[in-house]
């Protein structure tokens, strides 16, 4: 039980940090049922205020999180409490409950300035940035995806395994499917007993940080007939990479392409 | 260029058309906002038309040729039977535009701004999310290969089985295959039409469904409809404090099942109901539009069915209560149906 709770605690902050609008949208539903005009208002309120006790009554918390991966995605219930309609339901109402024009719109600068500054501003945060082009995937991955497609032409080999940091693995087959991934979304690699624990752990981390393994990994991704690796050039791999054949075939701002044309896929049975 | 041209109209008209086959047009029943309303509910149709076949197309190994043709079809007969209503009714659902215009209040034009903005923003500018690994990267693998599903689309790697990598949630909710469609149809790459070109439409049709949810909940007062939809934008854009909330996926991840569910289903399945309540009956055109939405629900992803049957079993107890009718409850539950038989493949899918 106690493990229960703190997992229905940890969930809710993880979908609301502060508790604001949480807290806000609660309020919200409790003023519409309460408060709202007209039953269709009371309707919304009634079904909030159903949907946030079953969020917390540990019963169903415990039933809904056998469907949801064991709690892991337990947030994903949150969107059953519509917060945002919540908010801007109780919003209009109080605005309107006076006739006098100036209550009114002072009313709703008060509320629009709380709803401001009580959340995260997606504009200010950065939640968007300057497009690569149509695709918008980072321009690491369209340099690449470029660099793969021109060596494929000049080269005539159509085989292209790469391994590359999560940056360009999660997004590269977005824009193309004739380039195969050594790894794609971290998260969703293949199962680790696939491989040697010690060197897989030392393959992600060697995408995000300096270790003394490099040799160790570049060995290996040669023989998982990767002919295609993207390294960043603060990882100590160079002389490792160019003695195992790669050669770099596109600089970039902080990271090098390197392409082996030695490197084959493996023979299919007969 | 007629590529562009049957694109626009892919976006706008052929919903409309759709939607006009079970959203009613009259002034009485859905007023001002017929039009959106039927735009809504097209989309939803559309979406919805493609699930079962997508299903079944890949686990029968068919290709995405095969699935896009037979897709159209369901369609075109949809289109055809929508025009046969409008010329014997006379009545041309496109002009209900009229309709919305006229009596526009400020608040609404104000709202609408903003939401054009933030759509032009959608166009423009980029936000990249590592989830699209299992949505876009599928439908560029199906596109280019005309099959679906034969490989793990984020890796190209074959396939064992289908619990590799969650693929199974992907089986029984194809979203990707809609996407793959819709690139195939109109010649455009699955990621420019994801990061793009939809971003900008399902911002518009977020919205709509909070303003036809506004219309319903303040019965018909444009006023308080733009009011209402003007603090959900606000509200939306103001919560980016965690990746996880409704309006950071519907205003940022647009293109994403997860968001069409958070900013189409949901508030749709509310609205349908609180007029259920505002009726004092469920009737048969609710249920249809019931069972389009859930349905729609099981494309976009494996959750968004579960959550959209959990609200619409909610919302059917509370408007039962309300209209002191337990037959709210009994239409309701033959709708939740197919999210159940979805989630029995999911099931199953994933052994």
């Amino acid at each position: 039980m106690a493990a229960l709770l703190e997992l229905i605690r940890s969930t809710l902050l993880r979908a609301d940090p502060k508790g604001i609008y949480f807290i806000l949208g609660a309020c919200a539903a409790v003023f519409l049922l309460v408060r709202g005009r007209g039953k269709e208002m009371r309707a919304l309120g009634l079904y909030s205020v159903i949907a946030i006790a079953l969020f917390f009554l540990p019963p169903t918390a415990y039933l809904a999180m056998k469907f949801m991966r064991k709690g892991d995605v337990y947030w994903r219930y949150l969107w059953l409490i519509p917060t945002v309609e919540l908010l801007a339901a109780a919003a209009t109402e109080l605005i309107t409950i006076s006739s006098k024009r100036m209550v009114q719109v002072l009313t709703a600068v008060v509320l629009a300035a709380g709803l401001i500054l009580g959340g995260s501003n997606l504009y200010r945060a950065g939640a968007f940035e300057k497009s690569t082009g149509r695709e918008k995937l980072s321009l690491m991955t369209m340099q690449t995806y470029h660099a793969i497609e021109d060596n494929i032409a000049a080269t005539g080999n159509t085989y292209a395994h790469l391994a590359a940091p999560q940056t360009v693995s999660s997004q590269l087959r977005e824009v193309t499917s004739d380039v195969t991934l050594f790894t794609g979304r971290i998260l969703n690699i293949e199962p680790i007993k696939t491989y040697n624990p010690k060197w897989y752990r030392n393959l992600v981390v060697l995408y995000g940080a300096k270790t003394d393994d490099e040799h160790k990994v570049v060995r290996s991704l040669k023989k998982q007939r990767c002919n295609y690796i993207l390294m960043y050039s603060r990882v100590n791999c160079d002389e490792d990479l160019s003695a195992k054949g790669y050669e770099v075939i596109l600089r970039g701002e902080d990271w090098n392409l390197w392409y082996n044309p030695e490197v084959q896929p493996k023979a299919k049975k007969e | 260029m007629l590529q562009i041209i049957l694109f626009a109209l892919f976006l706008t008209l052929l919903p409309a058309s759709l939607g006009y086959l079970i959203v009613p047009g009259g002034e009485e029943e859905t007023g001002a906002y017929a039009l959106p309303a039927m735009w809504c509910a097209g989309f939803a149709i559309l979406m919805a038309l493609m699930h079962w076949p997508a299903v079944l197309a890949i686990l029968l190994g068919r290709s995405l040729t095969e699935l896009t043709a037979l897709w159209v079809v369901l369609v075109m007969l949809l289109f055809v039977l929508s025009v046969i209503k409008m010329l014997r009714r006379r009545e041309c659902p496109y002009m209900l535009i009229g309709r919305y215009l006229k009596g526009i209040t400020f608040p609404e034009i104000a709202a609408s701004a903003a939401v054009f903005a933030h759509a032009a923003v959608t166009a423009v500018f980029m936000h990249i999310d590592d989830d699209d690994y299992a949505f876009v990267a599928n439908a560029t693998t199906a596109v280019d290969t005309n099959r679906l599903l034969a490989v793990i689309g984020g890796t190209g790697k074959a396939l064992t089985t289908y619990a590799d990598e969650g693929i199974d949630r992907i089986v029984s909710s194809p979203q990707f295959a809609f996407y793959a469609a819709v690139s195939k149809l109109f010649g455009t790459r699955p990621a420019a039409l994801c990061h793009t070109y939809l971003p900008p439409v399902l911002t518009c049709l977020f919205f709509a469904s909070f303003f036809i949810l506004g219309y319903v909940l303040f019965k018909k007062d444009r006023a308080k409809t733009g009011l209402f939809a003007a603090f959900t934008f606000l509200a939306a854009m103001s919560s980016y404090y965690a990746p996880y909330t409704a309006g950071t996926f519907l205003m940022v991840r647009s293109w994403q099942g997860k968001a069409q569910v958070v900013g189409m289903i949901l508030p749709l399945l509310i609205a349908l109901y609180l007029s259920v309540v505002q009726n004092g009956e469920m009737r048969g055109r609710d249920v249809l539009i019931c069972v389009v939405l859930l349905e729609a629900s099981c494309l976009l992803t494996s959750m968004g069915a579960m959550l959209a049957a959990a609200e619409a079993l909610l919302l059917s107890i509370v408007a039962a209560y309300m209209n002191k009718s337990v037959r709210t409850v009994l239409y309701t539950l033959p709708a939740l149906l197919l999210p159940l038989a979805t989630a029995v493949l999911y099931l199953k899918v994933g052994g």
